[in-house]
Order: C-alpha cells, then sequence, then structure tokens
C-alpha cells in the first residue's frame, strides 16, 4: 500500500517588490538620494508652512545679514530671508522640474513609438529631425529659446521641453525596435490586434523600466539647466525665487555674505545628486538582468 | 566600407541642412524683432515709417521667409555670415577671434578631464569593491551633480578673494603673457573638467569591467601574463572604444557648460559672445554662433563613427 503523493513542485516565485527594493536599497547613496529628494519635496509642498519668514517681504535695515539664530542661513540684498527662498527656490526647482519631464516625456515617447513601431519613412524624417536638434548643447537650445520668447517660467518649460524632446524620443525609439521583434507582438498581431492596441497595449508597458530610469536621471539635469537659465538671467524671473538667480545675486556679495552664493547652489547640487543617484538606484533594481538571481 | 563613409558623409551634411533650418526658422518665427530693437537703440533720432522700412530692405527682412532663407544660406555657403545689427561689423572675424578662447579653455580641458577620468576608471575596475572603487565612484557621481558656475564662484571666493592666489577673471593670450594666462584659465578649466573626468571615468570604469570577465582576458590570465599587460594592453584597448564614442556627447556638454562658465569668469569667448548677444537680440551673431557650434558637434559626431574603422578591426571586416 504505497500512497501516492504528489509533488507538485512550485517554481521559486520571488516576490517583484521584495527583490526590487532589496537591490535597491542595498547602496547607502540610493538611499540617502531618496532621503533627499523626499526632504526637498516636502521643503517645497509645504514651504509656506515650514518656512520661518514670507519670500518677498524685503526689509531694508536687515539686508546681507550673516547667518544668526533669527535668520540661519543669513539675509540677502533686500533683507530677504535666505532660507525661506530656498525652500520656496525649491518649489520652483521641482514645479518647472516635474512639468518639463512629464510634457517632454509624453511627446518624445509618442514620436520614438511611432518612428520605432512603423519604421521606413516615418523613423527616417521623425529621427532625422532629431538628430538635428540633438546637435545643439541642450542648455544652449533651452537658452536661445528661453531668451526669445521672454523668460519667465512658462517660457523656459517650453524651452527645456523642446531640449528634451529628442533625448526621450530616441531612447523609446531604441526600445520599441527591440521589443517589436518579440513573438508576443507577432502574437498580437495575428490575433487581430491593430496597430494603436499594439503599441499601448503590448510594447509601451514592455519598454517602460529603462523610461522610468531615464526620467528620473533627467529630472536632475533640467533642474540643473533650469538653474543655469536663471543664472544667465534668462530664466525665473524675479522676485520669484530659484536657486539659479540666487546664486547668481550673490555674486557681487562674495566676499560679504558667501552664504548668499553658497547656500542654494548646495541645495542645488543635492537635489540634482538626489535624482540622479535614486535613477542609477533604479537602474539596477530594474535591470531585467538580475530578475530571478536575487 | 565607402559606401558606409558615403552614406554616414550624406547624412551629416542632410543633419546640418536641417540645423540651418531650425536656426534660421528659430531666429525669424519666434517673437523679437530685430528691426524694432535697432531703431529703439538709438536715442539719436526717430525712425519715419520709410526708414524703417528701407532699413527692412537693407536687412532683407522684406521678403518672404523662403527667399530670406536662401539668402542666408548662400551667404553662409560663400563664407559670408552677416553683419552684426550694432557694431555694422561682419559677424565672422570676431566669432574666430573668441572662438579661438573658447577651444582653448575647452580642449584643455577635455584633454586633461580624459587624461585624469580614464585612469581613474582603470583603478576602480582594477580594483573593484575596494575603497578606491567607492572613491572613484563617489567622485564622478559629485563631478556630474556640481553645479560648474556654482563651483567656479566658490572657486573665485576661496582661491581668488580669499587666498588671493588667482586671478578671478578675464583672458590674456598665451602669446602675450603666457604666465598670466596660464593663472587665469586655472579655475574655468577646474570647473569645466568635472565633466569629462566623471563621464570618462564611469564609462572607462563600466566597460572594463564587462570586458575584464571575457574568455580572451581569462586566456590571457592564464597564459601567465602580469596584470599591467593583461589590463592595459588586452582589455583597455577594447574597453576604450565606448569611451570615445562619448567625446561628442562630452563635447556637447562642455560647450554647454563653457557658455556658463566664461560668463561666471568673465573669459571673452564664443559662449559669452552668444549670451551678450543674446541679450542684445544681435540676431546675426547669435544665428552665427549657434549654427557653428551645432555644425562641429555633427563633425565631431561624424569623426567619431569613421574612427571605429582605425579604433576596432571588427567594424572594418563587418
Amino acid at each position: 500500500m504505497l500512497e501516492t503523493s504528489t509533488i507538485t513542485e512550485t517554481p521559486i516565485r520571488v516576490n517583484e517588490f521584495r527583490r526590487f527594493s532589496k537591490v535597491f536599497f542595498s547602496r547607502g547613496v540610493v538611499t540617502a538620494g531618496l532621503v533627499m529628494i523626499l526632504g526637498l519635496t516636502i521643503m517645497a509642498i509645504f514651504a509656506p508652512l515650514l518656512a520661518p519668514y514670507d519670500p518677498y517681504t524685503t526689509s531694508l535695515e536687515e539686508t546681507l545679514q550673516p547667518p544668526s539664530s533669527q535668520h540661519l542661513l543669513g539675509t540677502d540684498t533686500l533683507g530677504r530671508d535666505t532660507l525661506t527662498r530656498i525652500m520656496y527656490g525649491a518649489r520652483t526647482s521641482l514645479m518647472i522640474g516635474v512639468v518639463v519631464v512629464f510634457s517632454s516625456s509624453i511627446i518624445g515617447f509618442l514620436l520614438g513609438l511611432v518612428a520605432g513601431y512603423f519604421g521606413g519613412w516615418l523613423y527616417i524624417i521623425i529621427m532625422r529631425t532629431l538628430d538635428a536638434f540633438m546637435a545643439f548643447p541642450m542648455i544652449l537650445l533651452a537658452l536661445v529659446i528661453a531668451s526669445l520668447l521672454g523668460g519667465g517660467i512658462l517660457n523656459i518649460i517650453i524651452a527645456l521641453t523642446v531640449g528634451l524632446i529628442p533625448v526621450s524620443s530616441r531612447l523609446m525609439c531604441g526600445q520599441v525596435i527591440t521589443a517589436k521583434e518579440n513573438d508576443y507582438i507577432m502574437a498580437a498581431r495575428a490575433m487581430g490586434a491593430n496597430h494603436r492596441r499594439v503599441m499601448f497595449r503590448h510594447l509601451l508597458p514592455n519598454c517602460f523600466p529603462p523610461l522610468v530610469v531615464m526620467v528620473t536621471m533627467v529630472m536632475g539635469e533640467v533642474i540643473l539647466a533650469e538653474a543655469g537659465l536663471s543664472f544667465l538671467g534668462v530664466g525665473v524671473q524675479a522676485p520669484i525665487a530659484a536657486w539659479g538667480s540666487m546664486i547668481s545675486d550673490g555674486r557681487n556679495y562674495l566676499l560679504r555674505a558667501p552664504m548668499l552664493s553658497f547656500a542654494p547652489g548646495f541645495a542645488l547640487m543635492l537635489a540634482v545628486f538626489g535624482f540622479t543617484m535614486v535613477g542609477d538606484g533604479l537602474r539596477d533594481a530594474l535591470d531585467p538582468r538580475l530578475r530571478g538571481v536575487i | 566600407m565607402l559606401t558606409y563613409i558615403i552614406r554616414r558623409l550624406l547624412q551629416a551634411i542632410l543633419i546640418i541642412f536641417l540645423v540651418s533650418l531650425i536656426v534660421f526658422f528659430t531666429m525669424r518665427l519666434l517673437p523679437g524683432d530685430p528691426i524694432l530693437m535697432i531703431v529703439t537703440s538709438s536715442h539719436y533720432r526717430e525712425y519715419t515709417e520709410q526708414q524703417i522700412a528701407k532699413l527692412k530692405h537693407e536687412y532683407g527682412l522684406d521678403k518672404s521667409l523662403v527667399v530670406q532663407y536662401i539668402n542666408f544660406a548662400g551667404g553662409v555657403l560663400r563664407g559670408d555670415f552677416g553683419v552684426s545689427i550694432f557694431s555694422h561689423r561682419p559677424v565672422a572675424p570676431e566669432i574666430a577671434k573668441r572662438a579661438l578662447i573658447s577651444l582653448h579653455i575647452g580642449i584643455l580641458a577635455w584633454i586633461i578631464g580624459h587624461i585624469i577620468g580614464i585612469p581613474m576608471g582603470i583603478i576602480a575596475a582594477v580594483k573593484r569593491g575596494t575603497w578606491l572603487d567607492s572613491l572613484v565612484v563617489l567622485v564622478s557621481n559629485i563631478g556630474i551633480t556640481v553645479p560648474s558656475f556654482w563651483l567656479g564662484m566658490m572657486l573665485i571666493y576661496i582661491f581668488g578673494l580669499r587666498l588671493g592666489w588667482l586671478p578671478t577673471m578675464g583672458y590674456t593670450s598665451p602669446f602675450d603673457d603666457l604666465w598670466q594666462n596660464t593663472r587665469q584659465i586655472i579655475l574655468p578649466v577646474a570647473c569645466l573638467v568635472l565633466s569629462p573626468i566623471s563621464g570618462s571615468s564611469r564609462q572607462t570604469r563600466s566597460s572594463l569591467l564587462e570586458i575584464l570577465h571575457q574568455d580572451y582576458i581569462r586566456t590571457a590570465w592564464s597564459k601567465g601574463l602580469r596584470e599591467r599587460v593583461v589590463v592595459l594592453k588586452h582589455a583597455l584597448r577594447n574597453a576604450v572604444v565606448p569611451v570615445i564614442t562619448l567625446a561628442g556627447v562630452h563635447l556637447s556638454l562642455l560647450i554647454g557648460g563653457e557658455v556658463i562658465i566664461e560668463m561666471v569668469f568673465n573669459v571673452p569667448g564664443m559662449g559669452r559672445l552668444l549670451v551678450t548677444s543674446i541679450t542684445n537680440q544681435d540676431y546675426p551673431y547669435v544665428q552665427c554662433i549657434v549654427l557653428l557650434i551645432a555644425a562641429s558637434i555633427v563633425l565631431i559626431n561624424l569623426l567619431v563613427d569613421l574612427s571605429y574603422f582605425w579604433l576596432d578591426p571588427r567594424v572594418r571586416y563587418n
């Protein structure tokens, strides 16, 4: 009398989320980057509650104060509190960054999807035009467009979006060209799915991981570029607080009040560092070559 | 191989043509009227309608956009890059003079960056997982995140204002005073060098790491070759190809960075000329400089692509 027992061999299921977080948090700098981003975001959202002063109230008796217990990072040429303006500057930077990355991604991914999926003439026209745009350094293209449009937040957003579209669409296009060779795409076509369905239901989700990495990395670049434009004076206009223009404002007072330029630049560096590190961590964690290994 | 070169050459010409279209139409279609700038910039006399029309005619701005583009492109091909709206002098000689200054600083930064960055990448890859590796990775991460213009101001503060070791601005021709020139470009080059350092060390590290796992490297080890020979003679030759590929990207980043750095250090280079021309809305300058930069990036990318044949024999046989 033998008892038959069926041994059901369940495949080793790796919890995707656990695998992801294990890789993602394995490096200290990545976690530090995430903390920086979260800190800046909280600072940006709750700036009116957290900031000790009003970012626009000038006080001519308190100009160029050194750091003190009243003004932790001192005051600027108009007596405004530097710490407060850095908090509001985080708002400006993150807002512009998010909008630019979002809008350029939508347009860029769409162009890349269409060019990569259909190929042929459409590919040649779209990609060659984007190649021509890639010949301009992003900051240069944005500088010319922003200054011709006349500065201001909206125009900066337009200028940086134009500068970024080639980057996102080229990445997307490359992804789609590799992904469309997969059997499941042919299967979907054979089952009668139309082009739109194949593109948005089958191709797009499969191209996602590298796009997420790019979006994070590019966020840092956009924040840096916006600060550069504001530094040159074609970006965010006074009196709105922006890190780039704050650094530039401190230029003539380096000896008297070095904190005026140092502090916003340091915040800028932390923000860019945060996004770059998180992008790096995401790349490792989303790497399909590691799937099933850890 | 010849067909590839010809095809690549035609592609570059097409892209330069598209670049010229983009530059021309961006300048024309966006708001901002050069004639209005001339009229408002002269404080001496009032312009009548006829005079404005005459000015428009002089600059060829009364013709259709297509005719204007043909005139512009024809001029560029003949070496006529237009006349400044303000100084009424041809823009080309001034740009050439300024471009030399920018090239001097930019190429120096590019070369120094690679001289430092590539060995850093090699060390990190060979000593993977040690503190040296972590240090290299950290330095290159900081290199891509530090805003160069902010770093420039901090260097001015420390070395120029506090310590008084180096001049904080200006540019003297190396042929007039080499010592002064060296002192003046140390800080701008130090700011610009960060991006090629981190770019090349990251790329060298990652491609070397990939190659060190390959079979032929194991063969080299098993032959009993010394580490120096394996890494520098066998692995590096292949690892350096992707680093060269990125030369165009680095150049593009470097030019973008230089525009801002020249403003920080008051270097009278092409980037500074571009920014001042933009503020003055001196379109011929802006148009010509942007076109020049974009065309040189296209050419560098072309050279990089063609250098594969020389660098990587595998490409030649395919």
